[in-house]
């Protein structure tokens, strides 16, 4: 008896959500920009929702190329003097960003943050 | 429920650990050792006698005890059980994780990597009925990522039921590990994450496991897990088939397709276990991966491979060597490659020590970053 009651609780008590999946609706859910969004900005936004708003969730209400600009992370025309790009790895030394278990984002992400910066 | 867990932690004792190196030992199907017939989870009676008697050493026993004193005291209490129906094993597994050893950026981490206790109940010929329950810990990610919640770190591992129709046909229905690919322990494996079998990755679902002289293979259908939100869960279907090569090898492929709300995933994958006798082996996996994000309609393709040599110079040490592959974006010209030789020490039965480390390294054409380095001591204990 002693057992089945043991094994009912080892049954009843799960309770979890941590996985592959569990970012998923943060990672990939339908954005809403204003009117006039550029294309650039929607696929930069999303990549950087993905890779730095788990630390800079600040930056989740900029959706406007004049909200980047206006928050001193962006100079448009000058990837070298834009904050969000010289900081990461893939720029240079001493770039440290993102921070995590793998050292460097994806050249193809990279690459679209710098078209968007520098079209 | 923690101090009920840990309870049964202590009063308890549980099974030896087998991996999938072991085709090493002429075990080339982990139904000999294991109540699921792909692997991992509890281990069964046979299981814990090879695992006394095979792969941990007998440097702390006394001289006079013979193989079956071991393999008899591999059991509940140090004995064999007195009765057939109802089994117990507990395991414990923690490590220290050493970010840029030597380096000035060195960082170290405590963490306790497993914490489960398990149950079998079996009746019936050859254990015909089984019903595996699986509770324990499982650390919250170092990495958290925007938008996801803190969750309970206690959860259930697995919990199923199987019948056996014949010794070489059953049917398992409940919380399992996808059948995808070779469940290497090592869950930050490339050919873990990418396809997304992982160690928290188990699925509700019904599985059909078959085993023929040269063929095994098994089916499975998955709703997700349904203690997640129905917006997250996976839901789809996997199947692998291996085939005997040799009387000694085992080749195989799999294939798995599953969705959510927000993606879908289409992976395959080939891979081989080779026996290289006395305990050695070579295990190898190579993938590639689809995703589709439903709200953009972009398409990511993925690769990976695995190559694990394990080779065992004396009972209850081996020594492998880990070698992994990864392109995240195949329009991309970054890959990963991983390297990770270590050492595994089994001085007796319940006991093991285990040592890795990582060197991780960026290559593309216009990317510098520096190799990062990892090291990992492990001990993992069952009662």
């Amino acid at each position: 008896m002693k057992v089945f009651i043991a094994l009912g609780i080892l049954f009843l008590t799960s309770c979890q959500d941590y996985n592959s999946n569990s970012a998923d609706q943060s990672r990939y859910e339908e954005i809403t920009f204003p009117p006039g969004a550029s294309t650039q900005l929607q696929t930069s936004y999303r990549i950087i929702k993905d890779r730095c708003f788990v630390c800079h969730s600040e930056w989740s209400s900029y959706k406007t190329d004049a909200q980047w600009e206006n928050a001193g992370l962006v100079v448009f025309g000058q990837a070298s003097n834009s904050s969000l790009i010289y900081r990461l790895k893939n720029f240079s030394p001493p770039g440290d960003m993102p921070t995590g278990a793998y050292p460097t984002m994806p050249n193809s992400e990279y690459q679209k943050l710098l078209d968007w910066v520098e079209p | 429920m923690n101090k009920l867990f840990f309870l049964l932690l202590i009063l308890f004792p549980a099974l030896s650990w087998a991996y999938p190196n072991y085709i090493g030992h002429s075990y080339t199907s982990c139904l000999n050792c294991h109540y699921n017939p792909f692997g991992n989870g509890p281990v069964n009676d046979y299981g814990r006698a090879v695992s006394a008697t095979l792969i941990s050493a007998r440097w702390l026993y006394p001289k006079t005890w013979t193989e079956e004193d071991l393999a008899e005291k591999s059991g509940f209490l140090f004995r064999k059980p007195k009765q057939d129906w109802f089994r117990t094993q507990v395991n414990y597994r923690r490590f220290r994780l050493t970010r840029n050893p030597g380096g000035k950026n060195q960082t170290e981490l405590w963490i306790t990597m497993q914490a489960d206790a398990r149950a079998i109940v079996k009746f019936g010929e050859n254990d015909r009925f089984i019903a595996v329950f699986n509770h324990g810990y499982a650390p919250a990610p170092l990495s958290k990522v925007s938008g996801v919640k803190d969750e309970d770190t206690w959860r259930s591992r697995e919990h199923y039921v199987g019948y056996k129709f014949t010794p070489k046909f059953g049917v398992y229905a409940g919380l399992m590990d996808k059948v995808y690919g070779i469940r290497v322990v090592e869950h930050i494996a490339f050919s873990r994450t990418f396809p997304q079998v992982a160690q928290n990755d188990q699925t509700h679902g019904v599985m059909a496991h078959f085993l023929t002289e040269n063929w095994e293979g098994g089916v499975h259908g998955f709703l997700g897990n349904l203690s997640q939100k129905e917006d997250l869960r996976m839901k789809g279907g996997s199947t692998m088939i291996e085939r005997t090569v040799g009387g000694l090898h085992r080749v195989g492929v799999s294939y798995l397709n599953s969705s959510n709300l927000y993606n879908s995933l289409q992976s395959y994958a080939v891979h081989a276990r080779l026996n290289l006798k006395e305990g050695s082996s070579v295990i190898a996996e190579a993938g590639q991966v689809s995703k589709t994000i439903t709200a953009t309609k972009e398409k990511i393709d993925s690769r990976y491979g695995l190559l694990q040599t394990y080779l065992r110079p004396i009972r209850g040490i081996y020594v492998f060597n880990n070698i992994e592959y990864a392109k995240a974006d195949l329009t991309d010209d970054n890959y990963i490659v991983r390297w990770g030789p270590g050492v595994q020490i089994f001085p007796a039965q319940r006991i093991e020590f285990r040592g890795d480390i990582y060197n991780t390294r960026v290559f593309g054409p216009e990317t510098s970053v520096p190799d990062s380095w990892t090291l990992l001591l492990q001990t993992h204990l069952w009662l």
